[in-house]
């Protein structure tokens, strides 16, 4: 697989819409087969890249300066004469300057290619929020970040370093005429337009203009084996059919056949001419020979399949198979992480998780269940007005039956949450993170299992500084798998890469490769299912306080009574969050009831708080601003 | 010709030494929405680019227009136009390499004028 090393530090804000802005072309790489190694937030340091080094490609946002390229905190990660890592590579650096000394350096150590600027890379701020987080629906911004994102996906497309520059050079002209012309009469439009004319000049490239990145192939497939075995594949359905109680097996190929077979007519002819000693004998089977040669070649062409178009991952895989007992295990891990950190000089970081893992089996015999949540939580501070809170979250669920045969379903989700903070006085980060994993497996002879994830993550300041929280989808990894004495099925619905695996104490398998390559064996007869699928848990119902959701789901509240007290009387250790879509919100949780407070987002300096005791808190000037808040809780 | 909207505040110092924006020497030399490629107004943009000391009074002016701008650099981080403009008057290295960011974009702006 072709590896792709990325940096996007955030800490000040024009790295964070860098951040933003490579976020997006992180995501295009994925979806292209990409193996992304994202070193976002205080990870883009010179030794988490070196440790990642050697790579196919290396792109990442950073201040510089001629002679060096910087990570999280401006720490030096690659700089004049000390690059030598980036061997190999097609490297992109959105950073100032560096196209002056150290792209030549880069080229000279042997990298294949080299695109970054030899002056200092500017852009226009048209809302500073949407900037930092929504880089592309920003009205200035995004005409300064469209040409990077399309020089990297062009690359990420296959086209040659060369061609992307020149597609990149084409949007920042398109910028240059679209400011120019300002068919919407802004009255920055000069000032866009200076700057869109500053960073296309300075965007070089050096090094080898036809590098390009090797082609990724990013098939997956699943299989379904008893005694029919069928697969989709890219909506293409393979089927196979196996009849044996033991030793069976199925394969499924999405291989075209090996069409030399059709030529084995006319080389037996032409084998026979060759022995013939009448001439005339020997001709005509030499003709024959060649017609059969010729119908041979006239079929292949015929029936060559014709290429199918690309379809991004995403696309169901789905085979199933039914079967007879019953596991069923269950996690529902609502997961509350509230990282609150106050910076001054003083810098503290308090977490409060709330997970509930469930998982049951019920089953005739001896079953079990277990759920391993682990969280770990960091908050460094480096400076008096900067601090990071980064949350890693794994949560491991495990499903088993001892029975004659063992099923097992297991799910394991590693999500990464990295929140910066920089202020000088009190920030807030709330970060939400609820996580449904359902495992269900059907087995005892039989078995099935189906994943769900559903994610929602917000984040919101209280105060002028900057918050930011982002769910790295990247980094979710589901490999369920099924073990069973019987016959094996799975079913498969598989989103963003996941790789599921079967395993069968009778030497049962299913293989998903990379490749069209599909295959299955089975030995026995009966069969378990697995299911993997992705959903998105919506969250609705909002009018009443009694609103219900089936258990495990999320209340949500909302109500237009702002600046008050919510008389929920809830549980406060289960309050998720309490957010709005146009102002700031600070609330506390005290004896059952919210109190909370929202203000006008628009206007800085303001500093509100609710304290732990309910009251509120008036630092500076705030705006208070009616609107509707939603308050979430676990059920 | 006209003159797209988005060159429109571009500044240009006039022969008389006082600083306009492209609309406002259109507007007093012609009373019109149209700029002829041999009016006055494209011989001050000339000599504008031509006389290093109007060029930066010129760009200092750009900016001050556009004061309240936020504008992110890289290296430096966040500034107005204001503080830009700073730069142009004080001639550090940034406002220098401004200054001749600025000679391409009335370089640009004669090109559209010209030739559309």
């Amino acid at each position: 697989m072709v590896k792709v090393v990325v940096t996007r530090p955030n800490h000040d804000y024009a790295t964070l819409c860098g951040y933003t802005a490579l976020s997006a072309v992180n995501e295009y790489y994925f979806r292209r087969g990409y193996e992304v190694r994202d070193l976002s937030g205080s990870t883009a340091t010179r030794d988490s890249v070196l440790k990642e080094l050697p790579a196919d490609m290396f792109y990442g946002v950073g201040h510089g300066d001629t002679d060096v390229f910087t990570g999280w905190g401006n720490q030096t990660i690659f700089y004049v004469c000390d690059c030598k890592e980036l061997s190999g590579s097609i490297v992109y650096l959105l950073s100032c300057l560096t196209a002056r000394e150290l792209g030549e350096d880069i080229v000279r150590k042997g990298a294949r290619a080299y695109v970054g600027y030899n002056e200092v890379f500017a852009w226009v701020v048209y809302d500073r929020y949407t900037c930092a987080y929504d880089t592309y629906n920003d009205r200035y911004c995004k005409w300064f970040f469209t040409p990077v994102r399309v020089l990297l996906e062009r690359i990420a497309d296959g086209a040659t370093v060369g061609e992307a520059n020149a597609s990149s050079i084409a949007e920042w002209n398109f910028g240059v005429s679209y400011w120019t012309e300002n068919p919407e009469n802004d009255p920055n439009a000069g000032l866009v337009l200076y700057y869109l004319v500053w960073d296309r000049d300075a965007q070089t490239l050096l090094g080898d203009f036809n590098a390009r990145l090797a082609p990724t192939a990013r098939l997956e497939a699943t299989v379904v084996s008893s005694y029919d075995a069928r697969a989709e594949l890219y909506g293409i359905v393979l089927q196979a059919t196996v009849a044996s109680s033991y030793a069976d097996s199925a394969r499924l190929s999405a291989r075209r056949p090996r069409r030399w077979y059709y030529f084995l007519p006319a080389i037996a002819s032409a084998t026979y001419a060759l022995t013939q000693e009448d001439a005339e004998r020997r001709r005509k089977a030499l003709l024959v020979a060649g017609a059969l040669g010729v119908g041979a070649y006239a079929f292949i062409q015929l029936t060559k399949p014709k290429p199918k178009p690309y379809v991004p991952p995403g696309v169901a895989l789905r085979a199933t198979v039914v079967s007879g007992y019953e596991v069923r295990a269950t996690a529902l891990p609502p997961i509350h992480l509230r990282p609150e950190v106050a910076s001054g000089y003083a810098v503290s970081a308090i977490i409060t998780p709330a997970i509930r893992l469930v998982a049951s089996v019920s089953s005739s015999y001896a079953d079990s269940a277990t759920a391993t949540p682990a969280i770990r939580v960091e908050a460094p501070e480096t400076h008096a007005s900067t601090a990071e809170a980064r949350i890693e979250l794994r949560v491991s669920v495990e499903a088993r039956e001892y029975h004659a045969s063992t099923t097992t379903a297991r799910v394991e989700l590693r999500l990464s949450l990295p929140a910066s903070v920089s202020s000088s006085y009190r920030d807030l980060v709330d970060i939400v993170r609820v996580v449904a994993i359902r495992p269900s497996a059907v087995s005892s002879y039989a078995g099935s299992a189906t994943v769900g994830k559903a994610t929602a993550v917000s984040a919101s300041d209280t105060l002028t500084s900057t918050t930011t929280a982002r769910a790295e989808r990247t980094a979710i990894g589901v490999r369920p798998s099924v073990a069973s004495s019987y016959a094996v099925s799975v079913s498969l619905t598989i989103a963003r890469g996941l790789r599921p695996s079967v395993v069968s104490s009778y030497a049962d398998s299913a293989t998903v490769g990379g490749t069209f390559r599909v295959s299955a064996s089975e030995t026995h007869t009966s069969s378990i299912s697995a299911t993997v699928s992705t959903a998105v848990l919506t969250v609705a119902g909002l009018e009443t306080l009694t609103s219900t959701l089936s258990p495990g789901g999320i209340m949500v509240y909302e109500s237009t009574t702002v600046r008050g007290v919510l008389q929920t009387n809830i549980d406060c250790s289960k309050l998720v969050s309490v957010s709005a879509v146009d102002a700031y919100v600070t609330y506390a949780c005290v004896d059952g009831k919210v109190v909370v407070y929202t203000y006008d987002k628009n206007v800085s300096g303001d500093v509100w708080s609710v304290e732990p005791d309910g009251t509120l808190s008036h630092l500076h000037t705030a705006v208070p601003k009616d609107t509707v808040v939603r308050v979430a809780y676990l059920w | 010709m006209g003159v797209p909207a988005g060159l429109a505040r571009l500044v240009v110092k006039r022969r008389d030494g006082r600083l306009q924006t492209l609309r406002e020497a259109l507007e007093e030399e012609a009373k019109t929405e149209t700029l002829s490629a041999n009016s006055p107004v494209v011989e001050d943009i000339e000599k504008t680019i031509s006389d290093p000391g109007a060029l930066q009074e010129s760009a200092y002016q750009f900016f001050m227009l556009h004061r309240d701008v936020k504008v992110v650099i890289l290296g430096y981080g966040e500034l107005t136009g204001e503080l830009v403009a700073q730069h142009i008057k004080d001639g550090t290295p940034l406002g220098l390499k401004h200054i001749e960011t600025y000679r391409k974009l009335l370089e640009h702006a004669l090109k559209v004028l010209r030739h559309g």
